[in-house]
């Protein structure tokens, strides 16, 4: 009897804790839409696309930052919907839900229009979608996998490769060859996720699959493919062009030098406290720069 | 029983008025069978208070019943007698304390889930209790008049990664972060989104920018 007690009171208490977290996101939700500047019909449409969203498994945390952010923007009513849509059908698929959200959450943050970022939303679906295929298949011909929360990043790494224009048939053949080395899913991740790094700083597919698959050779780390990135980045803040970065990573490689920072330094003065320099991607600004981590 | 002896009963009892003991203690010096009868309820009531006495349980009423053969009774009764039936509760200091204990967990480890939850994320593939590391950032703005740090980690909030200048214009910001891979960049005065000059490594966000990636190591 007692025990009962206690189970009866820890059921109740769990069944509220879980459900008394959703309504205070879903009221937020209500809230920021009845606040908007939607017309009536939006408002209950884009509400009941909210709440299907919510009802599919979406975190509701999310989806109202998504609503609060878009609507505070004044975005379009039709356009949020369509990227909740997106990533409703990624949660229905049991595609990764989080690099989605992300892409959606960060599109509204940074301004952009919204029509792109559905359409951007929606590709990253299609690429997930490809992407979750090709894990998948690397797995039943025998790739290692640790935990089954190893497949969510790798999921989201071959789609962003795909999304670089890198081909199924490459990825296949790393896939491949990491079996035969019997490197694990995670370390396969790195790996592309470093190829698509280097296609995506200026090298063509050949390039980029020649330091790749010598890399692979040498039995690099995840830690080490990280380490290319990272000399990669140092080489093109020093201003070298890409067929000397290529020849540097090369000999760094065949020296084992990798990671040692022997070229990565060269032409870069100091960028990190310098007043002047500008960021890799910013927005015009003079005088700014120079961010380092500690 | 007779009248005497049902009177022998009271007198053990201490009903009996004080006419009505006296009438009863005569009849019992003069009666040798209702002497022999008065003994013998003297003597069982002497065995009975030298005997030990045994507490019952506070639900020793409801375990008979519990005991007694169930009579059957429809489904509706049953039912009813489930939801509006009385039950006794039992319980002590120890179960008390050992319940509220566990409540106080549930309802402490409830709200530490939803406030962690709102700032900064896990990320991908790291299992919660993973030691967080505080990582500084810094990015160097003097003219600029409010600098923030927006993230995966915290959902591209402008808002909740505030970062502090320094006299030398430099910008700095600590962030709780548990090992993974993050991609972050600076907000310049609330609208020019920068990226970390300063990066490991850059990321495209899908929208022509370049992120800066913060990998953090497990140890």
């Amino acid at each position: 009897m007692k025990i009962k007690m206690i189970l009866v009171i820890l059921g109740l208490l769990l069944v509220y804790g879980i459900s008394g977290a959703e309504p205070r996101d879903l009221v937020e939700i209500r809230t920021a839409i009845e606040k908007s500047s939607l017309p009536g019909e939006g408002k209950i449409t884009l509400f009941k696309r909210a709440s299907e969203a919510v009802g599919t498994g979406i975190p509701a945390s999310d989806v109202a930052v998504i609503i609060k952010r878009g609507v505070s923007r004044g975005t379009d009513g039709k356009a949020l919907e369509e990227t909740l849509g997106a990533a409703i059908t990624a949660k229905e698929k049991g595609l990764p839900i989080r690099p989605v959200l992300d892409r959606i959450e960060q599109g509204l943050a940074k301004g952009v229009p919204p029509e792109r970022i559905a359409a951007a939303t929606k590709q990253l679906v299609v690429k997930l979608s490809t992407a979750d295929a090709i894990v998948s298949n690397l797995g039943k011909s025998g790739l290692k996998s640790g935990e089954q929360s190893e497949k969510g990043p790798a999921v989201h790494t071959v789609a962003r490769a795909l999304e670089k224009s890198i081909p199924e048939d490459a990825i296949n053949k790393l896939g491949r060859k990491s079996i035969a080395k019997g490197a694990s899913l995670s370390r396969l991740s790195a790996t592309i996720d470093t190829m698509a790094f280097f296609v995506e700083m200026g090298m063509n597919l050949d390039q980029a699959s020649g330091l790749i698959m010598k890399a692979m050779d040498k039995g690099y780390s995840e830690g080490e493919m990280f380490m290319m990135q990272k000399e990669m980045s140092d080489m093109m803040r020093g201003k070298s062009n890409i067929n000397d970065i290529m020849k540097n990573m090369d000999t760094m490689m065949n020296s084992g030098t990798m990671g040692s920072g022997a070229m990565g330094g060269k032409g870069m003065g100091g960028a990190s406290t310098s007043p002047g320099t500008q960021g890799a991607c910013g927005s015009g600004m003079g005088g700014m720069g120079g961010g380092h981590r500690h | 029983m007779n009248k005497d002896l049902l009177q022998l009963h009271r007198l053990l009892d201490g009903g009996l008025s004080p006419e009505d003991e006296k009438d009863i203690l005569q009849k019992i010096e003069a009666d040798p069978r209702l002497q022999r009868e008065f003994d013998g309820l003297v003597s069982a009531v002497n065995l009975l208070e030298s005997g030990e006495r045994l507490s019952v349980d506070a639900a020793f009423s409801s375990e008979v019943m519990k005991r007694l053969p169930v009579r059957k009774e429809p489904l509706s009764t049953k039912i009813r007698g489930f939801f509006f039936g009385e039950r006794v509760l039992r319980w002590n200091v120890a179960s008390f304390v050992a319940v509220s204990a566990v409540l106080l967990v549930i309802i402490v480890s409830g709200l530490f889930y939803q406030s962690s939850g709102k700032s900064y994320r896990v990320a991908d593939g790291v299992s919660p209790g993973t030691a967080v590391k505080t990582v500084s950032l810094s990015f160097n703005a003097p003219e600029a008049k409010a600098v923030s740090l927006a993230g995966d980690f915290n959902k591209w909030s402008i808002e909740a990664g505030a970062m502090k200048r320094k006299d030398d214009g430099t910008w700095t910001i600590a962030v709780p972060l548990k090992p993974g891979v993050y991609h972050y960049m600076f907000v310049v005065d609330g609208e020019g989104w920068v990226s970390d000059p300063q990066a490991e490594s850059y990321r495209d966000d899908g929208f022509g920018n370049k992120n800066a990636i913060l990998r953090i190591d497990s140890i």
